[in-house]
């Protein structure tokens, strides 16, 4: 492909979108940073704004709901639904009318993402739509915004044929990224590349420092990133080593997928505030509610800060006429946001401390797995302490015995505008390792995600030092174990190593292993494992057992439809292989060449067929 | 849209005045009444006989107090009987309309002040002064230049992003719109 005038970086968030991007044909200095596109979206019935973010929620419309024409968009028809700022404003307080989250949906294995299901809980009058269909729908808005201001007319800039750069976050297995790539390509978006949040976090600071990055951090050390978004909590490790006189940056590990992030923390305050005015005799509607969660964000940031205050003030105006004489005025108190929201989701915790397992408190929604301790430190513990193994034998020229040490931290997501919480983070850190950690200074929170997309991109043109990843977890097919059956007991799963970590883009391997016989004309399924602390197999390797440390995805299928043959058994071996977008493709070859099928996720079910060789 | 920035501009005034006034009524109704004799170029008496404006106007006079009663909730607050209420209640729910409607404003219009030096600094009105942006008062004899006291140093709007008013507005303009919630089965 000939190289695209721009270079574009988007965002998927759980609660917010960003697009950023660099225009070739203008002149950048060092350090420049992506421009943010401004995206078009309605804001509220019949009002049309630009704004930095699309929130990441899209609203379906009762029939004659909203006056005609109040949710046309500059660029098309009025459509049956709406993204953006007034799908989260105005569907707030029509729940089951709203689609939110969809980026957890996509990446929750329990339910079929090509199944209509959201919003979920919600009415059959509701026409839902799916995990996947969601995702695609923002993507799709992006592209029409950006086609409506830049692409007018004129192929050459249509957002289809710029260089694309489209994140997820770094605890994606492989299916929810499949599901993220079949998004994009519903929204006409296939010419695209994957880029891990936090790294792209981690770019756009690289691209701010791209001058002195090499002053501000050194050889051996250990840079963590977490990112806590509106939905999310994400944590990668990258190493800076040193390779012939230079310094390289390595993604040594990601962690697992947590759903937690800022929006729990405020909805956490507002139901601690609601509680308090429930017990006064005072309750509040949906509309109000809204409100409440609204006040408490102001309230908490005021108050953390502002360390003298004991308390700030919330106030819900009126719902009627009467705005004044109807006005709800409480506090939101110092001890509240200390209990719920810093002690609630940032406790001092030990090293070796490993998250709760019971349900955590009552602002969950049913359907998503939401993490069940609300305590990122303790998570964070968790994640180190999984690493360390590894880690061990990873790092230093001589596979000697190292520590891991995080030596520099960059936060990211909005949650980290509040210094309080960032030195929580730090606290913990330095009491686990006995020193200080450096701070690498985020100065765009909420933008440097889709900026460091853009950034990569740039990278991607050799502008700039690119951190080296590969597969971010050990990938295994379970392979059933032959022996006496005993009744009652399954047969044994043993994990073969199908992808090690570390295998890098575009590159792809035979498993060496023995053969396997599969029958023609039938379905065979494979069960399919990952883990991301399991850093030290082989491809082809084979674990004696089924341990803790490997977490199960969506079983893989292969439909081996062979022409010509009735039935009997086909002599097969796996093949492994990593696209270039980053995404894992597992074959099963036959003798000979012809004989070639992908394995499939078995959860789509409605396209369900071989893949011809 | 000149005269929506202008009403909207007045409002927001007004919410000053009456937080000034600590909600005495009486005040606000003479900075309402002066409000529209500055709109309307007419003297305060068009209060009693208001010259009916035509439609057009009417959305494009309505449309920015919607807005505003909708990001803030300011013509519920207007238009409420607050004699009663407690100051403390009044207090909260000023703060809070006030808050609103001031990041609205700020969000939607670059304003700055006509003269940028401070209130109550001596100042030389040249000859050639703009009377659409300066009042004089007090003794002023011949032409200028004038020595005087700048009282008040004005707000001009230097750019503006709000909304253009949608079609369904344009049909029925309005101030607020009802709302019903309907109780889950």
């Amino acid at each position: 492909m000939e190289k695209s005038r721009f270079m574009v970086g988007i965002d998927l968030g759980t609660t917010n979108c960003g697009l950023a991007y660099f225009d070739s044909q203008e002149s950048s200095s060092p350090g420049a940073i992506a421009k943010d596109f401004e995206i078009e979206q309605i804001v509220q019935p019949g009002v049309c704004e630009k704004r930095k973010l699309l929130p990441s929620f899209i609203y379906l419309p009762g029939k004659g709901e909203l006056p005609q024409g109040a949710l046309k968009l500059p660029w098309g028809a009025e459509k049956q639904f709406s993204p953006g700022e007034f799908a989260k404003t105005h569907g707030s307080t029509v729940p089951s009318r709203l689609v939110s989250s969809a980026k957890s949906w996509l990446c929750n294995s329990g339910v079929n993402r090509h199944d209509s299901l959201l919003p979920w809980k919600s009415k059959d009058d509701v026409k839902k739509i799916s995990p996947v269909e969601a995702g695609a729908l923002l993507l799709k808005h992006l592209a029409d915004a950006w086609n409506h201001h830049w692409g007018k007319g004129k192929e050459e800039t249509r957002l289809e044929n710029q260089e694309i750069i489209l994140t997820l976050p770094a605890s994606f297995d492989t299916e929810a990224r499949e599901l993220t790539l079949l998004a994009a390509k519903e929204a006409g978006l296939s010419n695209l590349h994957l880029l891990e949040e936090p790294q792209a976090a981690f770019y756009s600071w690289l691209g701010r420092h791209s001058e002195d990055w090499r002053e501000i951090v050194h050889e051996g050390d250990v840079i963590l990133v977490i990112d806590v978004g509106g939905g999310t909590t994400d944590f990668s490790l990258i190493g800076v080593e040193g390779e012939k006189g230079s310094l390289v940056l390595n993604r040594l590990a990601v962690g697992q997928h947590i759903l937690l992030g800022g929006d729990n923390m405020d909805l956490a305050l507002a139901h601690e505030v609601s509680k308090k005015l429930g017990a006064a005799g005072t309750r509040l509607d949906l509309v109000q509610m809204f409100q409440l969660v609204h006040a408490c964000r102001t309230a908490k940031e005021t108050l953390l800060s502002q360390p003298d205050l004991p308390g700030a003030p919330v106030t819900i105006l009126g719902r009627g006429a009467k705005v004044i004489s109807s006005t709800i005025k409480t506090t939101l108190d110092r001890v509240a946001v200390e209990a719920v929201l810093v002690n609630g989701f940032f406790p001092p915790c030990n090293k070796d401390t490993a998250p709760q397992e019971q349900t955590g408190a009552g602002f969950q929604e049913i359907g998503l797995p939401f993490a069940a301790d609300p305590g990122i430190t303790r998570h964070l513990a968790n994640f180190l302490n999984q690493q360390e193994e590894s880690f061990q034998e990873k790092v230093g020229d001589k596979k000697e015995k190292k520590k891991l040490r995080v030596t520099s931290v960059l936060f990211n997501g909005g949650v980290f505008k509040s210094t309080l919480l960032q030195k929580r983070i730090l606290e913990a850190l330095a009491g686990w390792q006995g020193r200080e950690i450096q701070v690498l200074e985020n100065l765009d929170l909420d933008l440097a995600v889709a900026r460091g997309a853009a950034e990569f991109a740039n990278v991607r043109r050799g502008k700039g030092v690119r951190i080296r990843g590969g597969a971010p977890r050990t990938y295994y097919v379970g392979i059933e174990s032959t022996g006496p059956a005993i009744p009652g007991f399954p047969r044994p799963i043993k994990p073969l190593c199908v992808v090690p970590f570390g295998m890098e883009e575009g590159t792809e391997a035979d498993v060496p292993c023995q053969e396997f016989g599969l029958l023609v004309n039938a379905t065979a399924r494979f069960r399919f494992f990952s883990s991301n602390s399991r850093k030290n197999d082989t491809l082809g390797a084979i674990l004696d057992e089924l341990g803790d440390d490997l977490h199960e995805i969506t079983p893989l299928e292969l439909n081996l439809e062979s022409q010509g043959k009735s039935s009997g058994l086909v002599p097969v071996f796996l093949h492994t292989k990593i696209n270039d977008v980053g995404v894992l493709e597992l074959w099963c070859h036959g003798k000979t060449a012809k004989q070639k099928w992908k394995l499939e996720f078995t959860i789509r079910e409605a396209k369900k067929k071989p893949v011809p060789g | 849209m000149a005269l929506y920035i202008v009403s909207a501009l007045a409002l927001f005034k007004m919410v000053l005045l009456l937080i000034l006034s600590k909600g005495n009524l009486p005040l606000v109704g003479k900075a309402i009444g002066l409000f529209f004799s500055t709109v309307t170029g007419k003297t305060a008496t068009c209060e009693t006989a208001p010259t009916p404006v035509k439609q057009d106007h009417h959305a494009s006079f309505l449309w920015p107090l919607f807005l505003l009663q909708r990001e803030a909730r300011l013509m519920d607050f207007l238009l409420e009987d607050i004699s009663g209420a407690p100051d403390e209640l009044v207090g909260a729910g000023v703060r809070e309309i006030h808050q609103k409607a001031k990041s609205f404003i700020r969000e939607k219009m670059q304003i700055t002040p006509i003269f940028s030096q401070e209130q109550g600094d001596p100042i030389t009105v040249e000859t050639g002064f703009n009377p659409s942006e300066v009042v004089l008062t007090g003794h002023f004899e011949g032409s200028p230049p004038f020595q005087g006291i700048l009282c008040h140093h004005g707000w001009k709007v230097k750019a503006d992003t709000i909304p253009a008013i949608p079609d369904w507005f344009n049909k029925a303009p309005l101030l607020a719109q009802a709302q019903i919630e309907i109780p889950q089965k």
